[in-house]
């Protein structure tokens, strides 16, 4: 395989004017839902899904992936200036970034997320570059049997880096699971928990879900706490880090790119908890703990490069095997699938258009969100003064006609509505939908390859564990089962951060 | 109040004290505790005295216990259900094969989650109150949108949307809401039938 001419290929396809207008509108976008509290990158996602029908299959998904990590670029500016995180990913930005901005620092915290950021983005994408095409290729010799093991590692993955308790989290699982069954079954057409509803043969649809579980309930949860927004006033100067700066912020880019990328690869973690994991190592490497806290900018460059070299890496499972990481992979996929594109280890030979000029997309995509968020900051900080209480009807609005014009179906809005009050007292009772969409996504998958499965072996379990690959993973995956048993780990699993996954 | 360590202190309410648990997550502070400690340490007192007062206790851990017993309704129904659609054989699964198990793997964790509020230390989560008002009207909102969508048509079921929960929820003055529902419809109006040719319903005046 020769990488040149491919990367070539893709950035050709990346430098069609269309291409390069709906990279850089996916960027705006992405830094859009960054920059405002209470609206995340998979609400938005699924919100933009249904314009992006009528673009081919790369155009799309283009546009998707550049809202994704764009909002990592602007959670940043929110966290460091008004203290509120624009996204689960920028929590911990607030801790150190916002102290920054107190000491008159503002500007070289927004100028090193924003450096730290384009660095670790670009180098998450040569990873995914590179890895991507080699999984798949050791993918090829995958059947049903290895695809069922896997996704049940990959489920158990998530549920292990949930935050909160284990068994809820797998009850979300277990649920997204009941709701991927609804709708007929695709072997022998018999309906099942239609409850009679005719539209429901159809299946729930995954925006209706999706924009109900994250977009209303967010909604829903934010007009409960009046949201105070102090936005630090006076002027934003040094946006350029000085070279101390750099110095200090260097290791904790690289080391963060790292281990976000790596983070970003295993289900479920995604760049919540790559910022969170960054932070905690910053704090024990360092010769100075005792700053982070109070302004450390190691505390800002390194979480903030984390989470974009998180976006990079959960690429990897999505392209190179066909599942999804994490909540907003699952959307792509879905939105591969509603472009009749079948992902899979075969994706990338099939239409290695897509996969490489995606990739070519994010190499541009990064330069251009560097540009959008240093030189032009202060147009976002003007956006932070608008308040919730005039945003929130908007924000309504876009999933109300986002829900409808992806199936021209009024029932879709009920559907919607529903999940957004399911999502809402779900969140009350503390339980966690991140689970839920990925159960929900790979549900059917998941179906079709245990039933496949045992057809192949004749109704004998046994399959799954004497292939060696498909019982190497499920090895694995008892394993992490039982760890997580262990009371040290227990332990542990309670200092992992609350994901919010706005 | 006595404090043994950082993070646990002892609280009495009503005489019957209580270990809390306090860690602050997030700005918002979660509390556990253990219900049946006041039983152990005070079990007389607290029978001859509460009574039915004592249920109240149990709202340390409700929220748990409520959701919990619900899944596990929910399980078993899923798990009837799917029997009645056939199984099949492990040899060639029906249709209620997937979902018999997911319904299975619902009810065994919800009834392992009741266990575990029953007789734990920290399962007990406190869960902030819902508050039934803004959140039904703005539900209840949204789906009159979808009811009256088309056959009222997109711009003034639009119109009417915004400036109502503009009005509602954080009350805006009159000039802001019906400028903010004018401009918001205009827009999207615009915005995704213009530009994106997406069908939306039109009013029976015919236009927009």
């Amino acid at each position: 395989m020769d990488y040149y001419s491919l990367i070539l290929q893709g950035f050709s396809i990346v430098f069609q004017p269309t291409n390069l207008f709906l990279c850089f509108f996916g960027c705006l976008m992405g830094t859009l839902v960054g920059v405002l509290p209470g609206l995340g990158p998979t609400a938005a996602i699924a919100l933009l899904l249904p314009t992006t029908f009528h673009f081919a299959p790369v155009s799309a998904i283009i546009t998707l992936s550049g809202i994704y990590y764009g909002a990592m670029y602007g959670g940043s500016t929110t966290s460091i200036l008004v203290n509120i995180p624009g996204e689960a990913a920028s929590v911990i930005t607030t801790l150190d970034g916002y102290q920054m901005a107190l000491d008159g620092r503002a500007g070289p915290a927004l100028g090193i997320a924003a450096f730290g950021s384009y660095i670790a983005g670009t180098l998450s994408i040569v990873g995914l570059m590179f890895l991507a095409p080699l999984l798949a290729r050791g993918a090829l010799a995958f059947g049903p049997p290895e695809y069922f093991s896997l996704m049940c590692m990959g489920l158990t993955i998530l549920i292990y880096l949930a935050s909160g308790s284990m068994i809820k989290a797998l009850m979300m699982a277990a649920l997204g699971l009941i709701i991927g069954c609804i709708g007929a079954d695709m072997l022998t057409n018999v309906h099942r928990f239609t409850l009679g509803i005719p539209e429901l043969v159809d299946g729930v649809g995954l925006i209706p879900l999706v924009m109900g579980l994250f977009g209303i309930s967010e909604v829903l949860l934010n007009i409960e706490i009046q949201v105070k927004q102090e936005i630090l006033k006076g002027k934003i100067r040094n946006l350029l880090p000085n070279l101390q700066e750099w110095k200090d912020s260097a290791m904790p880019i690289l080391r963060g790119s790292l281990l976000g990328f790596l983070l970003g690869i295993l289900p479920g973690s995604g760049p919540a908890i790559a910022s969170f994991v960054s932070y905690a190592v910053e704090k024990r490497v360092s010769r100075h703990p005792e700053n982070f806290g109070r302004g450390a900018i190691e505390g800002v460059a390194g979480p903030e490069s984390a989470n974009n070299a998180a976006t990079g890496g959960s690429f990897i499972p999505l392209f190179s095997l066909g599942i999804p990481s994490n909540s907003v992979m699952a959307i792509l996929l879905g939105a591969l699938m509603i472009h009749g594109v079948i992902p899979g280890p075969n994706l990338m030979q099939q239409s290695p258009d897509l996969f490489w000029g995606v990739v070519a997309s994010m190499y541009v995509g990064n330069i251009m969100l560097l540009v959008l968020n240093l030189p032009l900051i202060g147009l976002w900080v003007k956006l932070l003064k608008v308040p919730y209480a005039i945003l929130f009807p908007l924000i309504l609005l876009f999933c109300l006609i986002g829900a409808y014009t992806a199936s021209n179906k009024i029932v879709d809005i009920y559907i919607m509505v529903f999940f957004g009050f399911m999502g809402y007292l779900l969140r009350k009772y503390r339980y966690e939908a991140a689970p839920l969409i990925l159960a929900f996504v790979l549900g059917p998958m998941l179906e079709d390859a245990l039933r496949q499965s045992l057809i192949i072996s004749e109704g004998s379990p046994k399959i799954f564990f004497t292939r060696p690959i498909s019982g190497a993973i499920l090895g694995c995956t008892f394993l992490l089962l039982l760890s997580s048993l262990l009371p040290k780990i227990q332990k542990r699993r309670q200092v992992l951060p609350l994901e919010k996954e706005m | 109040m006595y404090t043994p360590c950082a993070g646990l202190s002892v609280i009495i309410v009503d005489n019957i004290p209580y270990i809390q648990y306090t860690e602050n997550t997030n700005s918002r502070v979660a509390i556990r505790t253990h219900p049946f400690l006041a039983l152990t340490r005070d079990l007389e007192s607290r029978f001859r005295k509460a009574g039915r007062r004592n249920l109240g206790r149990l709202g340390w851990r409700k929220p748990d216990y409520k959701s919990g017993i619900f899944f596990l309704l929910l399980g078993l129904w899923v798990c009837f259900f799917s029997w009645k659609l056939g199984l099949g054989s492990p040899a060639k699964p029906g249709p209620g094969f997937m979902p018999f198990l997911a319904g299975l793997l619902m009810a065994f964790l919800s009834f392992l989650l009741v266990i575990q509020v029953l007789f734990s230390w920290t399962a007990s989560t406190w869960a902030t109150g819902v508050q039934w008002k803004n959140t039904l009207l703005v539900l209840a909102s949204m789906a009159a949108y979808g009811f009256l969508l088309d056959k009222i048509g997109f711009v003034l079921v639009t119109l009417g949307f915004v400036i109502l929960l503009m009005k509602v929820i954080e009350p805006q003055s009159w000039k802001r809401a019906v400028l903010g529902g004018i401009i918001s419809s205009m827009a999207s109006y615009l915005l995704f039938e213009t530009l994106l040719k997406s069908q939306l319903p039109r009013s029976f005046l015919g236009f927009f």
